[in-house]
């Protein structure tokens, strides 16, 4: 009796047990998992690095654009009219920095980078209407950063047009630690080309993507993550929103001249591509990117980063509410 | 085979292996030198290394994650580490067993009983872990007493030195070790403790045993009776290592899993079950809501009560010279065990562990001891980046340390600036001309510069009394035979300051000058012997502080020029240049 | 007491051995990892490291495909499983759920005309089949194949096949007809040289009964068919039938009970997902049709295949199509 009774005790007593052991070892592991970090970058005191807001307030209901146009220079021109112009964002001594997508070393037919024109345009305009001091124009893409400046043309485009082309280097890159992340924790950033800059401009392509979905103006800045950042595409809704906390930008043009639509984010075939003629502008890099989803045929809730970053208070997915500005050259 | 043959096997296994590894952490490519060698193994695989330095960084350096498998196993079978893999309890249970083994039964039941004063080990742990993961104040001061880094810090940094500088056979040149005494006398004392109490150490000080007794917590098996059948002849208590008396309420947290009281027991009463032991068990460690609360408050004030001395604000240390890629100073107290790795790659022995003058922080950390060691830090030398096991000191690339190529814009990686002590340093006191650490400052361009002036030596306003050919005799006879012939003296004529005459030679009372071109002397004209000094500066936008310099100065005490570490650029408070 | 002894001694004994082998394999693995070492990194360069280094895995020969006026640009750059990202970035989950090995990379630029470039991507996908999936995936619609190579097509500025167990791409920087005659040319050469004379495609591609197939739309998808976990290894391809274009997709399992397991387990999936199943006339039983909000998805299992039709307009049709497959891959004709 008794020791049937023990036994029955010793069993319920060994599956208590064996549940709170196999839950140290979950917690163990997962704590592990959570703090695990390769490199370990030195803090320097005092200047634990922090973008600050880059934002402008945008005149009275011109916060988004939309033109179509038959050529991107006339057409970007348009679009950042009809925002108030450029003298709206660029005040005369400004430095600005430039964040095009040169992810890859590819040519810029096949829309997988930012166009050349597009943002020797975008520069001169800085400088010949906004009264620039200095326009810099940097990505930490993921191929090697000579190749992809040279041969996607944005290197020569860029120096034509006067600006200021930073490569990244190991010592540009400064830990950060965003408010409120999750991931940008302590993670190396391209700090350095934006250390002395008051306006950020960023211009990208509107690409698929195979892992979130579709890259655009959020997504953009990706290109100032360094480390093994590609540890983040197993939480790419996460990154992309804490992208957008890491940075506000003065003004996102977001190209949908010729849009990838298929085979993101590399593309390699002509036929990839679909050509929309449009170019969206706006301050709010959520609206912006909301409304570009619809040339991939996505609404905006089907890219859970864009409700996620409404819910953080970035922007709007409703870009409706904004009154966008629509117009056809 | 009995289990406790497979015990024994097992710790000889892990016993020699770890030897083997203090014995070929030498630079280079033989099987008998680093190339890969996991050396850091054991400290990788302690979890108190893991889980203070996460406490204190809130991250986990990607190695330490190899401690997560002793986690997990600990959290299974209990302290298996203890009993089974770790070196130094290995040492303990060999020197116990050694004295001991004669006794009579009686007094072998009584050494290895269980003592209550055996929880102080969970007090250091706390304390420990406390003082690591307080806000703001984190110091990883587990590394003193956590017995992996004890064991490597001995034997690598006392014990081997202090052998193989008889022998030369792992070093042909003589290695150094400061403060060797305190770690020697410590490794000594919690060996010799083993007299008095078999495993003494283990049951009392270890901090990682305290970690793992409480993560054994919920062990799947353990160890204890599997009936209540009482024969009280205590045989199970005769060779128990951990002292946590299995006859009777087993103090699950205290058993080192060393199987002993099963292999003892010839009634066949002990074994290694999922249920509980039927004359009862006690699964946590002995420790009061009171002992927890004050070495809870001893952890909380402990640091900053340290950090009172200044050492880490205004009055920081300036002969603290951290080796290069080290983190700034805060980060570094975050991370260093102490555990000597980087002082026994360090090629040239000039890594030293700092002694207490340094600060109670600083004991036993890395720093550069210029006067030792073959010759300062290596310009093309980062080993001991890559053996720091917890990445206090970063592994940094040699183009990071250089400040070329990717680096090229934040410039090389400066431990420190050298300063020249004019009181002693020769051309500067003693008008004795001397270019060594010009000669061997290894940056380019050179680091220290120099200035070429002309001084009267002593005594050196002299007499013409005759002139013959290219020698002047002189009416004084003060000269020592050859003293001025080195080619660093001059000769001026007191209404012609600006010619000078190189001596060649010179006797008691004469000089003889370089005939190279026309010199007419007449008696009773009044000469100067002067000497060309080139005087040493340091330009400190180059200087990296690597102390070869200090190294060869031929002020053999304390030297003339030395490294301090002001301008090291891994603090930019410390920096001499806005 | 003494067998129960013995049995314990038998215990111990096997518990030790278990543990040597640990021990062993401890020191096994430390012998491996000491093995592999580079000590220039700490700043000294051995020896050993130099001849490591020069003797790299045998590569493609680029300079064999390359027509003259063209030269190679740079070296060819290597990727493993690990930085695949560092290449193509958000798109390497798509290989490497396929069981990417490696991947070369080289650029070709011609010598009068440095606008006109291209780069061949050899991803070695470790099987056939893995490298169709990987092609078909990504299959332009539309495009045009290449003469006499099984899997291939080309578009404006690209071509695009697979070769053995290694998938190709040869993408151009600009449309243009020159440049691509040349990509279709190194095309065929790679294919000789890479494809060690086996077509990847395999003997399953019969799975589909070829009436009214579009045998250019076959795909293989590896992993998370149709956003169901459950769908590994899923050969899917279009019918043209009565106007319509229909989905038909077939797993081949290890045998039939594990045919009849996925049917239940994608119906329950679609159940879950608002799919209410409904009848359907003149149907054997073992076949399920779904419909939700006039979208149709059928599901049955037949012999060791699961197999069905994935987002149907027109359920007729669906139906019909339905039939043949099961009948076909059931032998019932």
């Amino acid at each position: 009796m008794t020791g049937k009774k023990q036994e029955n005790l010793n069993r319920r007593e060994f599956i208590a047990r064996s549940a709170k052991a196999g839950a140290s070892i979950a917690a163990a592991a997962g704590l592990a998992y959570w703090l695990y970090q390769d490199n370990v970058i030195p803090r320097q005191e005092g200047d634990s690095a922090v973008f600050p807001d880059f934002s402008v307030a945008p005149q009275p209901g011109k916060s988004l654009s939309i033109v179509q146009g038959t050529e991107r220079k006339s057409t970007v021109i348009k679009a950042i009219d009809m925002l108030g112009g450029i003298e709206h964002f660029v005040k005369p001594g400004d430095v600005v920095l430039i964040k095009p997508n040169i992810a890859f070393a590819s040519s810029a037919a096949l829309g997988a980078t930012t166009n050349p024109d597009l943002l020797a345009t975008v520069v001169r305009l800085c400088y010949d209407r906004g009264g620039a001091k200095k326009v810099i124009v940097t990505d930490n893409p993921i191929n090697d950063p000579d190749s992809c400046f040279a041969l996607t043309g944005i290197g020569k485009a860029a120096s034509a047009a006067g600006a200021q082309i930073m490569l990244p280097k190991d010592s540009y890159f400064s830990p950060m630690t965003i408010k409120n992340a999750q991931l940008i924790k302590s993670w190396p950033v391209l700090y350095e080309p934006l250390k002395n800059v008051n306006k950020v401009i960023g211009i990208a392509p509107l690409k698929d993507h195979h892992r979130s979905g579709a890259s655009m103006m959020m997504k953009n800045w990706y290109g100032l993550l360094g480390g093994r950042r590609n540890i983040f595409h197993q939480k790419i809704h996460t990154i992309i929103t804490e992208l957008a906390m890491m940075i506000r930008p003065t003004l996102v043009i977001l190209d949908a001249f010729s849009v990838m639509k298929a085979n993101g984010p590399t593309g390699g075939s002509m036929s990839d591509i679909y050509s929309a003629n449009t170019i969206i502008a706006g301050t709010d890099q959520v609206a912006v990117d909301s409304f570009g989803a619809g040339f991939l045929n996505l609404k905006p809730a089907d890219l859970p980063y864009l409700t996620q970053a409404q819910q953080m208070g970035l922007g709007t997915t409703d870009y409706q509410s904004l009154k966008p500005l629509k117009v056809q050259l | 085979m009995k289990i406790v043959t497979t015990r024994r096997i097992s710790q000889a296994f892990f016993l020699l292996m770890f030897l083997f590894f203090c014995g070929i952490t030498t630079f280079g490519t033989e099987w008998y030198q680093i190339r890969n060698w996991p050396v850091n193994l054991f400290l990788w695989l302690d979890p108190l290394v893991a889980i203070s330095t996460m406490l204190a960084t809130h991250t986990l350096y990607a190695p330490l994650l190899l401690s997560l498998i002793t986690v997990v196993l600990t959290i299974i079978f209990g302290r298996f580490f203890c009993g089974w893999v770790c070196p130094f309890g290995t040492m303990h249970q060999f020197t116990g067993y050694m004295t001991h083994r004669k006794a009579r039964m009686a007094e072998k039941i009584e050494l290895n009983k269980y003592r209550k004063w055996q929880k102080i080990k969970y007090y250091i742990l706390i304390l420990f872990l406390v003082a690591a993961a307080l806000p703001a104040f984190g110091s990883l001061l587990t590394g003193l007493l956590d017995p992996i880094p004890l064991v490597y810090r001995s034997v690598n940094i006392v014990l081997l030195p202090a052998v193989d500088n008889h022998t030369n056979i792992i070093f042909s040149q003589n290695r150094w070790t400061t403060t060797a005494w305190a770690i020697g006398i410590i490794f000594l004392a919690a060996i010799l403790a083993n007299l008095w109490i078999p495993r003494f150490y283990c049951r009392f000080i270890c901090p990682l045993g305290a970690l793992m007794g409480i993560l054994g917590r919920f062990a799947i098996w353990r160890i204890g009776k599997n009936s209540t059948d009482t024969i009280n002849c205590k045989l199970c208590e005769k060779n128990c290592e951990g002292g946590c008396d299995p006859s009777g309420n087993i103090k699950i947290s205290e058993c080192v899993l060393c199987f002993n009281c099963r292999s003892d027991c010839v009634h066949g009463l002990i074994s290694y079950q999922t249920s509980k032991s039927f004359e009862g068990e006690v699964t946590s460690p002995d420790v009061s809501r009171r002992g927890f609360m004050l070495s809870l408050a001893s952890g909380v004030l402990a640091i900053p009560a340290v950090r009172l001395s200044g050492k880490l604000a205004s009055n920081w240390d300036n002969g603290l010279i951290r080796p290069p890629g080290s983190l700034p100073e805060a980060q570094f107290l975050e991370r260093c065990l102490k555990c000597g790795q980087c002082m026994r790659i360090c090629p040239t022995n000039v890594l030293q562990p700092a002694g207490i003058a340094s600060g109670f922080e600083a004991l036993w950390t890395p720093t550069l001891n210029n006067r030792i060691g073959s010759s300062g830090c290596q310009l093309n030398c980062v080993a001991c980046g890559y053996v720091c096991p917890t990445a206090a000191i970063r592994p940094i690339s040699i183009d990071e340390k250089h400040g070329t190529g990717d680096f090229a814009d934040s410039g090389p990686v400066k431990l420190g600036t050298a300063f020249f002590d004019r009181n002693r340093c020769l051309p500067w006191a003693m008008d004795k001309p001397c270019l060594v650490c010009q000669e061997n400052c290894p940056v380019s361009p050179k680091a220290i510069f120099t200035k070429e002036t002309f001084s009267i030596v002593r005594n050196g306003d002299k007499v013409v009394e005759k002139f013959a050919s290219d020698t002047i005799h002189i009416a004084d006879d003060d000269m020592q035979t050859g003293s001025y012939a080195t080619g660093d003296y001059f000769i001026t004529k007191n209404n012609e300051p600006d010619r000078l005459y190189q001596i060649i030679d010179n006797s008691k009372n004469s000089l003889t000058i370089k005939n190279d071109e026309k010199m007419i002397f007449k008696n009773g004209d009044k000469i100067l012997l002067k000497v060309r000094l080139q005087r040493p500066y340091v330009d400190i936008e180059k200087c990296i502080g690597c102390g070869i310099c200090e190294h060869e100065c031929p002020v053999s005490g304390q030297r003339a020029i030395r490294v301090s570490a002001e301008g090291e650029t891994r603090n930019k408070k410390h920096g001499l240049l806005i | 007491m003494q067998p129960n002894k013995k049995k314990t001694a038998f215990t111990e004994s096997l518990i030790s051995l278990v543990i040597f082998i640990v021990l062993i394999a401890t020191g096994t693995l430390i012998w491996k990892v000491q093995a592999d070492f580079d000590v220039s990194k700490m700043g000294i360069v051995s020896d050993a490291n130099l001849v490591a280094s020069s003797s790299a895995e045998a590569i493609f020969d680029f300079g064999a495909v390359i027509e003259s006026g063209w030269s190679l640009l740079g070296v060819p750059q290597h990727y493993s499983e690990a930085t695949l990202y560092e290449k193509i970035n958000g798109k390497a989950p798509l290989y490497l759920d396929a069981g990417f090995k490696s991947l070369i990379a080289q650029r070709i630029v011609n010598d009068s005309n440095d606008s006109f470039w291209f780069e061949i991507y050899i991803y070695d996908m470790a099987k056939g089949l893995n490298a169709f999936s990987v092609y078909s995936q990504q299959k332009r619609s539309g495009a045009e194949s290449l003469k006499g190579i099984e899997s291939s097509y080309k578009t404006e500025n690209s071509v695009f096949l697979t070769a053995g167990k290694y998938y190709i791409e040869i993408i151009g920087s600009l449309p243009d007809e020159t440049l691509n005659d040349t990509q279709v040319k190194i095309a065929g050469k790679m294919v000789g040289m890479l494809s060690g004379g086996a077509s990847s495609e395999t003997e399953d591609f019969g799975v589909f009964p070829p009436e009214n197939l579009d045998r250019q739309s076959i795909t293989v998808i590896k992993a998370d068919a149709f956003g169901y976990q459950g769908f590994t290894d899923i050969f899917v391809a279009d019918y043209k039938l009565q106007g319509q274009q229909i989905k038909v997709f077939v797993r081949k399992n290890v045998d039939k009970g594990a045919a009849e397991k996925l049917a239940d387990e994608y119906g329950r999936f679609l159940s879950e997902f608002g799919f209410t199943k409904i009848k359907a006339e003149g149907l054997p039983d073992e076949i399920s049709v779904f419909e939700y909000d006039g979208i149709f998805e059928i599901v049955f299992a037949v012999d060791i295949y699961t197999a069905g039709i994935h987002e149907a307009y027109e359920k007729q049709s669906a139906l019909k199509l339905a039939l043949e497959i099961y009948k076909k891959l059931g032998n019932f004709e």
